[in-house]
């Protein structure tokens, strides 16, 4: 939902999931030839499938968070002084982890922002009920909430990664110590599947988070 | 005025096989590199195959092996063999053979007395053995020049000529055989020759119905109706129709496959259309009748006349010298046969004036939107702004050895598009620049073509429209960066092909550029890479301190750099279809509506890359040198 590129996305997204044995089903799957038309779609379609899943469009369940969100917060960790920054500046910076357009990062950027959480912000951030959209990147400012600072970053705890070209190293999750993604929600269409966890209110997901950290019985309900 | 001077020294006869090695386009058609049917390395295989099958028609020797390991192609017939005295003439001695005269041979393919010369003097090594009656003789060569003249010897074995060859290699450059090419060469001779085995590489080849055998192979799907298979004396035809648009059309000569048709298919065309037409007494136009026809034809013609030497597109007007026409030969053949197969079959009639009356109805519902988009057109061919054209097409009026040549660039955004305009050769490569990624047109009707702009613009760019006749670029080539959107353009554009012009990727025209993902370079060498095992050796070769560079886009590599990729040395993948899975099943899987099955497919084969930091003291790129030496991440890390 924050990349330029998944417009076409394929059609047909959030059926059931099921699970069973490998390639039922699958046209042409005794020929792994790469020279052929089947090899090709076989190939092509399951890196393309692969990576929109697990590195565009469906949040992970440890942090709640695309790869894209990971990687805007952790450079603006990276750019943290205490003073609002230009979000184009945190766009620019973001590129070093994120390999795509300015666009699909500012766009990224500006939802995190409207949800109001992680994110502290300066200026017309637009608005999700009105559809008013925010201003250019050039304009607006941000800095990471105080929440965000206690919440979210953990050096000690945090795996890393190579970025993709070798030149810095990334999270693979961040440390989060609050359930962001029950909190924020999430929503994506990938290839074949999609996901969709609508936002829970703040307090109340913060009050189960003790009552659980306290092995006390939970129970949910409308 | 000029240095050059122009009198007898200049005027040079040349020897027969250096008049082959330096004008090998007149002998065997391009040289190429074996990834495109037409290539060089299979007319040779085709040419010795040729004099194995003349002597199967002449009723000598039921069976062919063909044995092809690595570079070394082998065929063994079992004809009568060649006459041992002239063992080394006929391979040797260009305008040699025994097809002149049409005695010993009739309605042969071989003319000329020129093919296996060809072979010879393209050839790096080359063996000819014929067996007579327990006597053997033995020949070898290196490029046409004889290097052993063995006298005769005693064996057992059964009589036939055995010829092995190896291209050379300083002619046909890092030239590779390709099993789908090699099969379908096979498969036409059987088809063409019912009774004749060929065994390749072990496995047995054969047809009992010749050309229906042919249709049920290549066709995709079921046929609407069972496939009509008529015999003649010297014809043999095949039709049916299919759930596609476009015709499909496989022509025969003395069992020569002419990809380009010529007369006969012209004819049949033409004569498939007026008797369908006057069966039914309806004034249907052509078109609407020969709509998603899948057609073989095969024709036996006296002393035929192609059109050039590699014989792909046959000139003949006649059926012999001085006998009938070739319109009025299949138009009799038809108007009879087909005629009293329709009366005698009225369900098959009945499917196909079904089959018509629909391709009437969905011309006449395109007719409308069609205005509107051609006067679109007429605008896009003034100024197609989507395409930077070239100065020579494959359907010019004019005769030019470099139409084959010429070639459209589809490219992934404006990024890419800017080093391939400023690098190209403007003669004959042309540059089509998409923005964003294509609509998935999966399940979408012929509409979608005149509706969405950027494949109304393809349309005309290629100008096939009207069908495949007038395309204007031999060579179509998707030219996407080599990441995952770059995968899935690939797969959105050859599905818009697939779907709508399934002719264009059934004659090869399709390709994908390989642009190499890594380029290695130090301050003296720069190697590029198209896959990691090039990788490591260039590292092997510079040392470790070279630097490593990964394009991940086209618009990473300079338009300087550019120029090697799209010149001699471009690399193409072409698309071909194979027979493991049927095209449909493959795109409404792949590009259809999500179903279960797909979703426990992907959810089974996911490909999971992560790069984790280890010790801290290791340099990034090293650690990443170091895990690809040891396998451990895929080439997208």
């Amino acid at each position: 939902m924050s990349d330029e590129l998944t417009n076409n996305e394929e059609t047909g997204n959030g059926e059931e999931p099921t699970s069973g044995p490998q390639g039922k089903g699958v046209p042409g799957t005794q020929g792994n030839d790469s020279f052929s038309v089947s090899g090709m779609y076989r190939t092509w379609f399951l890196d393309y499938a692969s990576y929109v899943i697990l590195e565009r469009a469906v949040p992970a369940l440890y942090d709640g968070l695309k790869p894209v969100q990971r990687r805007i917060l952790h450079s603006m960790k990276d750019l943290d002084d205490g003073r609002y920054n230009k979000v184009a500046n945190i766009i620019g910076h973001t590129m070093q982890y994120h390999p795509h357009g300015d666009a699909s990062i500012g766009d990224a950027l500006v939802q995190l922002g409207q949800k109001d959480l992680l994110i502290d912000c300066q200026g017309n951030w637009g608005n999700t009920l009105t559809g008013d959209s925010a201003a250019a990147p050039r304009y607006i400012e941000a800095r990471l909430s105080k929440f965000a600072h206690d919440v979210v970053f953990n050096p000690k705890t945090t795996e890393w990664q190579l970025s993709y070209d070798g030149r810095n190293k990334e999270p693979i999750f961040l440390p989060v110590k609050f359930p962001l993604l029950l909190a924020q929600g999430g929503e994506g269409i990938a290839v074949g599947l999609s996901c969709k966890v609508l936002p829970h209110n703040f307090n109340e997901v913060d009050r189960c988070k003790h009552r659980m950290l306290a092995e006390k019985v939970l129970r949910s309900g409308p | 005025m000029s240095e050059t001077s122009y009198n007898e020294d200049t005027i040079r006869s040349l020897d027969w096989k250096e008049h082959i090695r330096l004008r090998p386009g007149m002998y065997i058609g391009k040289l190429g590199d074996g990834s495109s049917f037409d290539d060089g390395v299979y007319i040779l295989i085709k040419e010795v195959l040729d004099n194995c099958i003349d002597e199967f028609v002449m009723g000598h020797g039921k069976k062919v092996d063909v044995t092809i390991e690595g570079q070394r192609v082998e065929v063994r017939d079992f004809g009568r063999g060649v006459p041992l005295g002239k063992v080394i003439d006929v391979v040797s001695k260009i305008n040699t053979g025994a097809k002149y005269d049409s005695k010993a041979f009739k309605k042969s393919v071989g003319l000329n007395g020129v093919g296996t010369k060809a072979v010879n003097a393209l050839s790096g090594y080359f063996k000819i053995e014929s067996v007579r009656d327990g006597q053997l003789k033995r020949a070898e060569f290196d490029r046409g020049v004889l290097r052993k003249d063995e006298k005769l010897v005693k064996t057992d074995e059964p009589n036939g000529t055995r010829v092995v060859f190896e291209p050379d290699t300083d002619m046909f450059k890092n030239y590779q055989f390709r099993v789908p090419h090699i099969e379908r060469l096979i498969w036409n001779y059987c088809y063409l020759n019912t009774g004749l085995s060929i065994y390749y590489n072990g496995q047995k080849y054969q047809s009992k119905n010749g050309l229906l055998d042919l249709l049920v192979e290549k066709m995709d799907g079921e046929p609407l109706y069972p496939i009509i298979h008529l015999r003649g004396d010297d014809i043999e035809v095949a039709i049916t129709h299919a759930n596609h648009y476009g015709e499909e059309y496989y022509s025969f000569v003395n069992g020569q496959h002419t990809t380009q048709g010529g007369t006969h298919q012209g004819a049949f065309r033409e004569v498939v259309a007026k008797t369908i037409k006057e069966f039914f007494k309806k004034d249907w136009e052509a078109g609407d009748v020969r709509t998603g026809i899948v057609a073989a034809i095969s024709v036996k013609v006296i002393e035929p006349v192609f059109e050039s030497q590699t014989k792909t597109k046959l000139g003949s007007l006649e059926i012999e010298p001085g006998g009938q026409s070739m319109r009025g030969f299949i138009g009799d053949f038809l108007g009879r046969e087909l005629n009293n197969f329709l009366h005698k079959n009225p369900e098959v009639a009945d499917v196909l004036q079904q089959r018509i009356l629909n391709n009437e109805r969905e011309r006449k519902e395109l007719s409308g939107i069609r205005k509107l988009a051609r006067d679109r057109a007429k605008k896009a061919n003034l100024h197609n702004r989507k395409l930077r054209d070239c100065r020579i097409h494959l359907n010019d009026p004019k005769k030019d050895d470099r139409k084959e040549g010429s070639t459209l660039f589809i490219t992934e955004g404006d990024s890419a598009s800017g080093s391939i305009t400023k690098s190209r050769n403007v003669n004959l490569q042309a540059v089509f620049s998409l923005k964003g990624k294509p609509l998935n047109c999966y399940g979408l009707t012929k509409k979608i073509v005149y509706e969405n702009e950027e494949f109304n613009l393809i349309q005309a760019a290629l100008n096939i429209e009207d069908g495949m006749d007038g395309l204007r670029y031999n060579r179509i080539v998707i030219a996407t960066d080599a990441d995952v959107d770059g995968m899935h353009i690939r797969l959105l554009l050859m599905t818009f092909f697939l779907q709508f012009f399934p002719d264009l990727v059934k004659n090869d025209h399709l390709y994908i550029l390989q642009t190499p993902l890594f380029r290695v370079r130090n301050k003296k060498e720069t190697h590029y890479c198209y896959s990691d095992d090039e990788r490591q050796r260039a590292i092997m070769k510079l040392g470790k301190s070279a630097e490593i560079t990964r394009f991940k886009g086209l618009g990473e590599i300079s338009p300087d750099e550019f120029k090697n990729f799209i010149g001699e040395d471009i690399r193409l993948e072409p698309v071909m279809i194979t027979k493991d899975a049927v095209v449909q099943d493959l795109l409404s899987f792949y590009m259809g509506k999500n179903t279960p099955d797909r979703q426990e497919f992907i959810i089974a084969n996911l490909k999971v890359e992560k790069d984790i930091v280890e010790e801290k003291a290791e340099h990034p790129a090293k650690a990443i040198a170091r895990k690809l030496a040891e396998n451990e991440v895929e080439l997208d890390a």
